[in-house]
């Protein structure tokens, strides 16, 4: 019966994803056409900037997601469970930044970073991308936080422990799996974002590796399984990220404390 | 009121990096001496920065090494940014104040860029001498002249279209043979149909504005010479009989089979051109640059690129686009924008040294590019000399035909109101996916109608 | 006692201590800088006409508001919105079931996982030749189409004004499904086991399990992703920008695509910025409302 079960489980859920799987293949099959598999990655990692658009692609991706982090948990957990004067006000703030589409931000954004000096260094790409990415988080951490019992910080409240305190030991961990889905968005965010290096970063050596796929392309032309080679490169630390912190999604974690 | 002050005050800092822009427009240099233009290349030295469009990195890093190979003494790096963000790229990189010392702007540009863009006159002057004007194609250098009379870039290659290229190869597989004396759409509806009978495709076109555009113009002219730019000049209204007509055609063109099933859900570059690489179009509409398939290195590149297994050249060939409105097709042609010096670069000569050898000099990129038979060059005197034309004899009588009809083109090719090209991008695609062209051209004519010229 | 919970708060403490608004200080910081300006010179843009580049922005009042509200394609673009809306309902079951099922017991679920995953973080950009083959006349998705006997309707799918506003929406729910169903995976680690368990004892199927006990319990998750989806389909802008650049004769242009059409391609900053402030207020009435009516019904037990 069990064993039965399971097997539809299994069956469906095949189907189910099978779509979303489909264009992929078409991706990866294409990334080795042409002239073959070591031919086509080989190219795009024996690019000379390979190294250093990877370098600065990580300090871009850690910093924003340290900024975003820290801005977001302190934010939602006041939002969430703290007395707060205006609390909606800064709520609905928070949301609004979300609904400004790219397109009217570059201008505005760039008279910033210029003003505040920051042009041509990470920092021009990091805040910014933080900054999008706080109100983002601000919007799924609070809710989550919101569900954890006010019984539990209760108890440590009684027991003396400050609202930083509470924080630190009763919200944090208990946030992890929310924490978890902000990091690994605002990493794959920073990590993806085409945009802002490219029009923040002209020195050739602060660029970022998602612009690697248009070093394949020119005018006429576009070594097109060289430029799937590349985007399959640049997705696999998104998804190396993605399973790294998914274990902190499992069932378990909070087994037995919520509801 | 306050919103005014912030307004100017925002404005300040976006342009302040480049030093008092206006200030600049007289061409007087700031922060170089005054005679950078005079400076001889080779004594010229230290950094440079070029930033364009057009090529894959690696097709650029090559063009840089083989001119510092010329003046070691300069250090250049050349920037290719993907063309749908180069505007936006160069924008922030000169209202930054650093920005490139050197870029390629493109025609629709120009004005915008023109503040920041160095006066060349100068550079003209020393390098080609004081009949500079014979020197060049005078018609590109005043698409690069401004309202202040300042010339703020370097002409490059004139780009024309109004012709197509045929694969020879694949017509005589099919046991056909292209109709080059068609004078109506049911002649050539006709070829098409045979075509399509052994599960070709006739004629490429793709989605994209420019492609429809040429095409369309192609037809136009073919009726009337010149109506399609009298009608973007606003001289003739789209509602004129010749222009409905021309839309009437361009319809036939999709609904009768001649052009390949999906053009509008397909970009020209790379989606059409790979499936004529591939062999499954007869023929593409395209301009005189697709003329480096005449090549034989070019022609192996690009088949692979589609996907095409050891390749052979093909046999390709530039012809006229089709007559099907009952005259011959002339070519049109323009400048492709031109090579600008930064007006806040810190080290003008050597930019001036890369804009010389890019653009002046019958020795430099020029010769390359035209050897290369991706343009025409501006500059007259260069002698162009392809290196393995794949078929000599579909080879030599293509490019012949391609000197003697874009050195002579008369009628231009460019639309310099982006307005009008996003009007005429609707009502192109509006008339290929079945509107009638009494509506297409009403719809055109009003747009055309609200736009400053 | 120096500060108080949300709930027993809300009675008695009349004046909560500023320290608290202290947590709020980085993101607000944060936010105010970069993005609220970015707000304010929008809307001082949209009564200016200028190049996006040029020093003299001329202030022309409401005239670029009035250009927009008779601006026949801007509001096809928002009726393109409308209709995409109903999409992201799709997205939240077909993320939610996924999220289920993968929480019960499945071989290599890790796969399955990361399959839906990926879509979200490709950028469209990189995808679209793939897309395109896929829904070109002779690609996979037509040939899928005559797999399962439904050939007839084998359609250059892109080219068509009609129809290609339907390829750009499996695209939209392509890339737009990973994210509800990481939402709700993580939520459904919030409820207990011994919930399930408890229902299984009592005899309940799994459709009225899914029914009765799952889909109330995600109202947070229901709510969070029906915002976020409802701003992030106002705001599409990627997928059809890169696979039809709106066309073929705008049947598939959005806000953020005709924006960027007249602000940057068209330096039309100014028009681009009135289009943007209709459009933002439009996703803010939503949401707020979304937000407004969802807390209701939690507070009414849903």
């Amino acid at each position: 019966m069990r064993t039965i079960r399971t097997g539809w489980n299994q069956l469906l859920v095949t189907l189910a994803v099978a779509p979303f799987v489909i264009p992929l293949a078409v991706m990866v099959g294409r990334s080795v056409g042409g002239e073959g598999f070591l031919r086509n990655y080989g190219a795009v990692l024996n690019r000379p900037e390979m190294l250093t658009f990877l370098r600065n692609s990580v300090v871009i991706a850690a910093g924003t997601v340290a900024v975003t982090f820290v801005c977001t948990m302190l934010a939602s957990y006041a939002l969430a469970k703290l007395p707060l004067r205006g609390r909606e006000v800064a709520f609905y703030l928070i949301v609004a930044a979300l609904t400004l589409p790219s397109a009217a931000l570059t201008v505005p954004l760039f008279i910033n970073v210029r003003n505040l000096g920051l042009y041509d260094t990470p920092w021009a790409v990091i805040l910014p991308i933080a900054a999008l990415q706080t109100a983002f988080g601000v919007f799924l951490a609070r809710g989550f936080m919101a569900g954890i019992p006010d019984e539990t910080i209760d108890a440590a409240r009684v027991d003396g422990a400050n609202s930083f305190r509470v924080f630190w030991y009763i919200v944090l961990p208990l946030s992890r799996p929310v924490a978890a889905v902000v990091i690994v968005w605002t990493f794959v965010s920073a990590w993806n974002e085409y945009l802002l290096p490219l029009l923040f970063l002209q020195e050739v050596d602060q660029q970022t590796v998602t612009l690697l796929p248009s070093y394949f392309v020119g005018q006429f032309q576009a070594d097109q399984p060289k430029v799937f080679a590349a985007t399959v490169l640049i997705a696999l630390p998104t998804v190396i990220c993605y399973i790294a912190f998914s274990r902190f999604f499992e069932r378990g974690i909070m087994a037995g404390s919520i509801k | 009121m306050h919103g005014k002050r912030r307004g100017s005050l925002i404005l300040t800092v976006v342009l302040a990096g480049a030093g008092a822009l206006s200030g600049c427009a007289g061409g007087a240099s700031t922060t170089d001496s005054p005679d950078w233009a005079a400076v001889a290349p080779q004594n010229a030295s230290g950094k440079v920065t070029v930033w364009a469009w057009s090529d894959d990195q690696a097709t650029v890093d090559a063009i840089a090494s083989r001119f510092m190979q010329r003046y070691p003494k300069i250090q250049v790096t050349f920037k290719a940014i993907p063309y749908k963000d180069y505007t936006n790229a160069l924008s922030a990189g000169l209202a930054s104040g650093k920005g490139p010392d050197v870029f390629i702007v493109e025609p629709r540009s120009i004005v915008r860029f023109a503040p920041l863009s160095e006066d060349v006159t100068p550079l003209l002057q020393s390098v080609l001498g004081k009949e500079w004007q014979n020197r060049l194609v005078m018609s590109q250098v005043d698409e690069l002249k401004v309202k202040d009379g300042r010339i703020v870039g370097l002409p490059n290659q004139a780009n024309g279209a109004g012709t197509v290229l045929l694969n020879q190869g694949l017509l005589d597989q099919l046991g056909l043979s292209w109709p080059g004396d068609v004078k109506s759409i049911d002649e050539l509806a006709e070829f098409c149909g045979q075509v399509k009978a052994k599960g070709k495709s006739c004629i490429g076109v793709g989605q994209d504005e420019w492609v429809l555009q040429d095409v369309y113009q192609a037809i136009a002219n073919s009726i009337r010479p010149g109506v399609f730019t009298s009608a973007v000049q606003g001289k003739t209204p789209w509602t004129d009989p010749v222009l409905v007509k021309a839309f009437d055609l361009f319809q036939a063109l999709f609904t009768r089979g001649v052009v390949q099933e999906g053009a509008l859900g397909m970009p020209m570059y790379t989606d059409v051109d790979y499936a004529w690489q591939r062999g499954e179009i007869v023929a593409m509409a395209v301009g005189n640059w697709s003329a480096m398939n005449l090549l034989e290195p070019n022609s192996v590149r690009f088949q692979k690129s589609a996907g095409v297994k050891d390749p052979k050249p093909l046999r390709a060939q530039l012809l006229p686009f089709p007559a099907i409105g009952g005259n011959p097709v002339h070519v049109f042609a323009t400048g492709y924008g031109g090579t600008a010096i930064n007006v806040a670069s810190k080290n003008k000569a050597a930019a001036a040294a890369w804009a010389n050898w890019y653009s002046l000099d019958p020795e430099g990129r020029q010769k390359e590019a035209g050897n290369d038979l991706i343009g025409i060059p501006a500059l007259k005197g260069v002698k162009i000399e392809p290196q393995g034309i794949a078929y000599p004899e579909l080879g030599r009588p293509s490019i012949e035909f391609l000197e003697e009809e874009f050195a002579n083109a008369t009628d231009p090719r460019g639309v310099e109101y982006p307005e009008l090209l996003t009007a005429l991008e609707t009502a192109f695609q509006q008339s290929a996916s079945g509107t009638g062209s009494q509506q297409v051209t009403e719809e055109l004519e009003n747009a055309s109608r609200s736009i400053a010229r | 006692m120096t500060w108080q919970l949300t709930r027993q708060g809300r009675g008695f403490m009349r004046r909560p201590p500023l320290r608290n608004s202290f947590y709020l200080v980085p993101a607000l910081v944060l936010l105010g800088a970069l993005v609220y300006f970015s707000v304010f010179y929008t809307m001082w843009l949209s009564t200016h006409e200028w190049d996006g580049f040029g020093p003299n922005p001329l202030f022309v009042g409401a005239d670029n508001y009035a250009k927009v509200f008779g601006d026949a394609v801007y509001w096809k673009s928002v009726l393109n919105v409308a209709g995409f809306l109903l999409l992201i309902l799709l997205q939240m079951a077909y993320g939610l079931l996924m999220a289920v099922a993968l929480h019960g017991r499945v071989v290599l679920g890790v796969v399955y996982r990361i399959a839906l995953f990926v879509p979200v973080v490709l950028a469209p950009a990189v995808m679209a030749p793939a897309f395109r083959e896929i829904f070109s006349p002779d690609g996979q998705f037509n040939q899928a189409l005559e797999a399962v006997g439904l050939g007839a309707l084998r359609h250059a799918w892109l080219a068509d004004p009609d129809t290609a506003i339907f390829a750009i929406a499996v695209i939209a729910i392509w890339s737009g499904t990973g994210f509800s169903f990481i939402l709700y995976y993580a939520a459904l680690t919030q409820v207990d086991p011994r919930v399930f368990e408890a229902a299984r004892v009592d005899g309940a199927g799994r459709l009225r399990t899914l029914w009765s006990i799952t889909i109330p319990l995600m109202s947070r998750t229901h709510l969070t992703y029906l915002v976020l989806g409802t701003i992030a389909t106002i705001k599409l802008f990627d997928i059809p920008q890169i696979i039809t650049g709106g066309g073929p004769a705008n049947s598939t242009q959005f806000p953020a695509t005709y924006i960027y059409r007249a602000g940057v391609v068209n330096f039309n900053a100014g028009y681009g910025a009135a289009m943007t402030v209709v459009m933002v207020v439009i996703c803010l009435i939503l949401a707020v409302a979304q937000l407004r009516l969802g807390t209701r019904a939690e507070r009414n037990g849903f």
